[in-house]
């Protein structure tokens, strides 16, 4: 190179004068051979020309390698021996000269070849050759760049996204027809507790582990009361006349096990089923009596007796089953409404008063909360207060937190009916929503790590005494939270913490914590 | 002789499964001991002979930092990590402590919501052979009927006294 092109090396497309200097360059500077006489062969591009009938003129050896050509000499194959359809060429054609028509090209055409069997997609660039007299096509030039690879994806994954969408709709329907199913479930259980008799606890929620046990220890000892009658009005003659003697003898052990069965049943939730059989038992043995073999009244309060405590434990199970039923009830309406977010149809954003959305959020868990005996206070409410949004979304979000809130309290003492508190402030110019609970504890590593809002995620904790869940809730309220320009903040600590009790003791998770869930949103001013 | 000392390893046995209990304990039979994670059921084989070991596979860590981890690792998530199918390869091929003598394949049974056909491999080479899927239907006595099949097998006559 000259002295001025070994200065040039130094070229800066970005230098003010950059393109005018380049083209001083090509006329001053003795150019390297090869970019004097740019031989195509050297893009990295697949080059080709060909008649109208389709011949191969020219073809660059990208395009051999493509196409799988001799690399070098004459060809005297055409480019429509490629097509996988060789009808698609003239379809091809027209595109290319109905683009010129309108005054462009025909760029980023898909073509479909096969080469050496196998396929071949290719991006093709594509315009006609013409003779400058008499506009004549004399052949037709373009690019080729082999996008198979990103073809087969694209198609995989466009199957995929249709798959994903008719899923999430099938999802959504079969969620649907689940959340009929428990709706059915519920009624018929309120139906059998109605045929049950009177209720002996003093209140439509799911009795306690205290209240079932007292309930439990009635009936068991009128039972062993009636049992002991009968054993104490007959003489072992009679009885063995009744009733073969290893019969009176399982009678009088099922009966120490209705006298001690809070000892000897260490699972309190399993005590009702076990005095069912129990009681089950006891009807039977009293049927397979003859008559007259056994002071009749007697026996009938014997029946009497198991009979109650029989109702007593199904009266149990089915409260048990609709509590079950409540909670998954809301957890299914839920996951439904989070599964179609993207597949329903878009809402707009309005303005919606912030207690017309707790209010809404109340509705849909108002059973739940009597059913788990939770009672929710609002405290510090902002009246008035407006958020920008789109209603729906936003009330899931604010009934996930008070779902979880009143699923993860714990009872406190007799007489003192546990409480969910929310209030609501602002804070430096932004509207924050807490939900406040006693109960079960998330350890600081799920919060700092924010396991907690991994989807399917539920806390350590959270399986406590048989809670139900998915682990959406909370990501779904962030999730909210943030395309509404907020976000959603956890706290839990314990509710009265002792020196002797660290993170790394024992106990340390078996005590009751405070867990705050704040959603934060930007207020919609006036 | 005492009664044959029973080990359910099972996350739900106090709630959507209590009613499995009920007939236990109404028999009187047995000594029915409940663990509810990977920490305790480990802590009772370590500790415990038992005379028929249930187990559920899909079990949350507990304490214990080696669950947790596995755990952790598997996603977090009881259906993935088979803490269950973790113990027993524990139990059975290698924690670093000779196999205590009660511990034989007849006497585990494993009573979980996979098929066979997802454990069946795991549960041939641990050479357990009794298991019992969890599904709608199940009769309140399908664990005392599991427990009377595996003590039948085992041939348990009361559990090894002093472990």
């Amino acid at each position: 190179m000259t002295k001025k092109a070994t200065a040039r090396t130094n070229f800066d497309p970005r230098e003010p004068n950059a393109k005018q200097n380049c083209s001083i360059m090509s006329t001053e500077l003795d150019l390297h051979p090869l970019l004097r006489n740019l031989d195509p062969s050297y893009l990295p591009i697949g080059l080709y020309a060909v008649t109208p009938e389709g011949c191969f003129v020219f073809c660059n050896e990208h395009a051999r390698r493509l196409l799988h050509l001799p690399e070098q000499g004459p060809l005297t194959q055409k480019i429509g021996d490629f097509y996988a359809q060789p009808e698609d060429r003239a379809r091809v054609l027209t595109h290319v000269l109905q683009a010129e028509a309108e005054g462009s090209y025909a760029q980023k055409q898909i073509l479909h070849f096969k080469v050496s069997g196998r396929d071949l997609y290719v991006q093709n660039n594509c315009r006609s050759l013409r003779d400058p007299r008499t506009n004549d096509i004399i052949g037709f030039t373009g690019s080729l760049v082999d996008i198979t690879e990103e073809h087969e994806h694209s198609f995989v994954n466009k199957t995929l996204h249709q798959r994903v969408a008719d899923l999430t709709t099938d999802i959504g329907r079969v969620l649907h027809a689940n959340s009929s199913t428990l709706v059915m479930v519920h009624q018929a259980l309120d139906t059998a507790l109605g045929a049950l008799g009177p209720n002996p606890f003093n209140h439509e929620g799911l009795p306690s582990g205290e209240e079932i046990d007292e309930a439990l220890q009635r009936q068991a000892q009128e039972l062993t009361q009636a049992v002991a009658k009968l054993f104490e009005a007959t003489n072992l003659n009679q009885r063995k006349e009744a009733l073969p003697e290893v019969v009176w003898e399982e009678l009088e052990e099922r009966t120490a096990l209705l006298r001690d069965f809070v000892d000897r049943i260490p699972v309190q939730e399993s005590r009702a089923n076990a005095l069912r059989v129990v009681a089950r038992r006891i009807l039977e043995i009293c049927e397979r009596v003859p008559a007259q073999k056994l002071p009749k009244e007697l026996r009938k309060e014997v029946q009497r007796a198991a009979a109650s405590l029989e109702r007593l434990t199904a009266r149990i199970s089915a409260l048990n089953a609709r509590a079950a039923v409540i909670q998954m009830d809301y957890t299914i309406r839920s996951l439904r409404e989070f599964i179609i977010t993207d597949v329903r149809r878009a809402e707009k954003q309005q303005r919606v008063r912030l207690q017309q959305l707790l209010d809404a959020a109340h509705k849909q868990l108002t059973e739940f909360a009597e059913c788990s005996r939770v009672k929710i206070r609002f405290a510090q409410t902002l009246p008035e207060t407006s958020i920008f949004g789109i209603e729906r979304d936003l009330v899931r979000a604010l009934a996930n937190l008070l779902h979880n809130s009143i699923k993860y309290t714990w009872h406190r003492d007799r007489g003192q009916a546990p409480w969910v508190t929310v209030r609501t402030s602002r804070q430096n110019g932004v509207l924050a929503i807490a939900f406040e609970n006693w109960g079960v504890p998330i350890s600081p590593e799920e919060i700092q790590n924010n396991l907690i809002f991994k989807l399917g995620y539920r806390g350590q904790w959270s399986k406590d005494r048989g809670r139900l869940g998915t682990g959406i809730g909370l990501t779904d309220s962030l999730d909210v939270a943030q395309k509404h320009g907020g976000t959603v903040k956890v706290e839990s600590r314990p509710s009265r913490p002792r020196s002797s009790v660290t993170p790394e003791s024992e106990d340390y998770f078996q005590q009751p914590f405070i867990t705050i869930v704040t959603m934060f949103l930007p207020e919609a001013l006036e | 002789m005492g009664k044959p000392r029973i080990l359910w390893v099972e996350d739900s046995a106090r709630f959507e499964l209590a009613n499995l209990l009920g007939p236990i304990y109404a028999c009187n039979k047995y000594e029915l001991m409940l663990a509810e994670d990977a920490t305790a059921a480990q802590r009772y084989l370590d500790s415990v002979s038992f005379d028929a070991v249930i187990m559920d596979i899909r079990i949350p860590p507990g304490r214990d930092r080696q669950w947790a981890k596995k755990y952790e690792r598997a996603g977090s998530d009881k259906a993935s990590a088979q803490l269950g199918l973790a113990i027993l390869f524990w139990l059975f091929q290698g924690n670093g402590k000779p196999r205590p003598d009660w511990v034989r394949p007849e006497k585990f049974a494993v009573f979980s919501v996979e098929e066979k056909y997802e454990i069946g491999p795991s549960l041939r080479e641990l050479g357990i052979f009794v298991f019992e899927e969890k599904r709608p239907g199940l009769r309140d006595t399908v664990l005392l009927e599991l427990i009377e099949k595996v003590l039948r097998n085992g041939h348990g006559n009361g559990h090894i006294q002093g472990k």
